[in-house]
């Protein structure tokens, strides 16, 4: 009981295991930025491993980086801001995978992020390059493209990005 | 020891958007700016149901900028009413009287779609977000009888607001109030008629919900406003803006004069139900307040008291303010107002 009571004071560590099984220890302070984590630390069910089974190794060190980062009290504003910018200068599906991460860890502020990084990558497109960067295939007939882009003729009139990134 | 089934995932990465759920991309596409937000519609059918449902909410954008350089100004502008995730439906311009009308039309309405109705005008005064510095900015123009002093004011009386409107449910649409040719008398039965066609193709035997009048400063819009009035049920919300220069562009002004700005001695922008409304859009209302201006956002004054002297015809006003306790009579109510400028 001792042992238990002197631990908590101590900084306490969770294990982290992605979907390969992969284990990650870090600090609870850092960890408990996802909510989901957060709460089970609450419910006290969180005693031994986290095993995160729809998060995959790649992935977990990019959210593990993330939330070191964010939580370190050493870097000032300026320094999380261009930590943020390089953050996302990655492949699209890397963010997307990211993305769903912080949404199952419930880690807003990552979540945002990415959102705001992969809405970034659309900026400018053609919906054809926007087809082509997500590779969805059209369910439209031509007839119907046409109707809704003559409803919103503005939009195809100024210069838009045919490249792919 | 799982890195290599995952690199080799990767390598094989045209990125598949239907691996996230529909909630992700809601709100990945919710961080889209109007350009890219028409332009996503296109992309698949479950994209164009996420930017309806994205859109399906009213919508004003409006943005101000006191730049001196007209081009400069309406860039500014235009691109922060654009950067929200909007679908404009009609286009209100303010400038200051400095500014050329004609360019500043030119400029604002070739930044839109030409099916959708612009209006710009010179106004007496704007207030509004300055695009540049997010701030509340209120203008006052000095309006000289005399050109040449207008001129030595010039860069005094320079700036646009720019106001750009999405109201799901409702279509908008412009009419211009005419003058036959000789006389110039105003052919207020036809604005009435046009209203009324336009709106009942839209909505029905439903009342129009709004229409918003610009008049110039040759027109004497009582009659106007008499008719449309006595013409319309009380439902129907009139407002407008008198004495000022104005140009407009819609649909119905491209077919009648090329696509050139047009003008007439009034123009009316009319706003109805429309009845093929997808469902799960909302409903839009119009209200009426009316607004000094001065404190768009401050504090409100609730009148205590009003009293007649008929003694020097004057008026004595008291009046309370928002957590201000004591009663205020008219001037100090001013010197507050100036003092706040």
């Amino acid at each position: 009981m001792a042992e238990a009571a002197s631990s908590t004071i101590e900084k306490n560590n969770l294990t982290l295991k992605s979907s390969y099984g992969d284990e990650f220890v870090l600090e609870e302070s850092i960890a408990i930025q996802s909510v989901t984590i957060k709460n089970m630390v609450e419910d006290g069910c969180s005693s031994s491993v986290i095993p995160l089974s729809k998060v995959d190794t790649g992935t977990l060190i990019k959210v593990i980086e993330y939330m070191k980062m964010h939580s370190s009290t050493s870097s000032n504003e300026e320094e999380i801001q261009n930590f943020d910018k390089e953050f996302v200068r990655i492949s699209i599906k890397t963010i997307l995978n990211i993305l769903e991460a912080a949404n199952f860890l419930d880690i807003r502020s990552l979540l945002d992020l990415c959102a705001e990084a992969v809405a970034n990558r659309i900026k400018n497109k053609t919906p054809e390059v926007v087809r082509k960067i997500f590779n969805i295939t059209s369910d439209f007939t031509p007839e119907e493209e046409a109707e809704i882009r003559n409803e919103t003729p503005w939009a195809f009139e100024g210069d838009l990005d045919h490249s792919l990134d | 020891m799982a890195a290599k089934p995952r690199q080799k995932q990767e390598e094989m990465a045209a990125a598949t958007i239907d691996m996230i759920g529909e909630d992700l991309l809601h709100n990945i596409l919710s961080k889209l700016p109007a350009v890219e937000c028409a332009a996503a519609a296109c992309v698949s059918r479950s994209w164009n149901l996420i930017i309806t449902r994205l859109l399906s909410l009213p919508n004003l954008s409006s943005s101000l900028s006191r730049n001196p350089n007209l081009q400069c100004a309406v860039n500014e502008v235009v691109e922060k009413v654009l950067a929200r995730t909007i679908r404009p439906q009609f286009v209100i311009a303010s400038i200051g009287p400095s500014f050329d009308l004609q360019e500043a039309h030119r400029l604002i309405t070739c930044r839109f779609g030409s099916r959708i109705p612009v209006i710009t005008s010179i106004s007496q005064g704007i207030f509004g977000k300055d695009a540049y510095t997010n701030e509340f900015e209120e203008v006052q123009w000095d309006t000289f009888e005399d050109d040449e002093a207008h001129e030595d004011l010039g860069n005094e009386n320079r700036g646009v607001l720019l106001t750009v409107g999405f109201l799901p449910g409702l279509t908008v649409d412009l009419i211009p109030l005419s003058k036959t040719q000789g006389n110039q008398v105003l052919m207020i039965d036809d604005l009435v008629l046009s209203i009324r066609e336009h709106s009942s193709s839209h909505s029905g035997s439903a009342p129009p919900m709004g229409i918003l009048l610009f008049s110039d400063e040759d027109t004497d819009i009582k009659p106007v406003l008499e008719k449309l009035d006595y013409a319309f049920s009380t439902e129907t919300v009139i407002v407008g803006d008198g004495g000022s220069q104005f140009l407009y562009r819609g649909d119905t002004a491209i077919n009648r004069s090329n696509n050139k700005a047009s003008s007439s001695a009034a123009v009316a922008l009319l706003f109805s139900t429309d009845r093929g409304k997808p469902p799960g859009v909302g409903e839009t209302q119009f209200h009426v307040m009316l607004s000094t201006g001065i404190s768009p956002i401050g504090p409100a004054y609730k009148a205590v008291s009003v009293r007649e002297r008929p003694k020097d015809y004057s008026t004595w006003l008291t009046a309370k303010r928002e957590a201000v306790r004591e009663s205020l009579d008219g001037q100090t109510i001013l010197d507050q107002i100036y003092d706040e400028r």
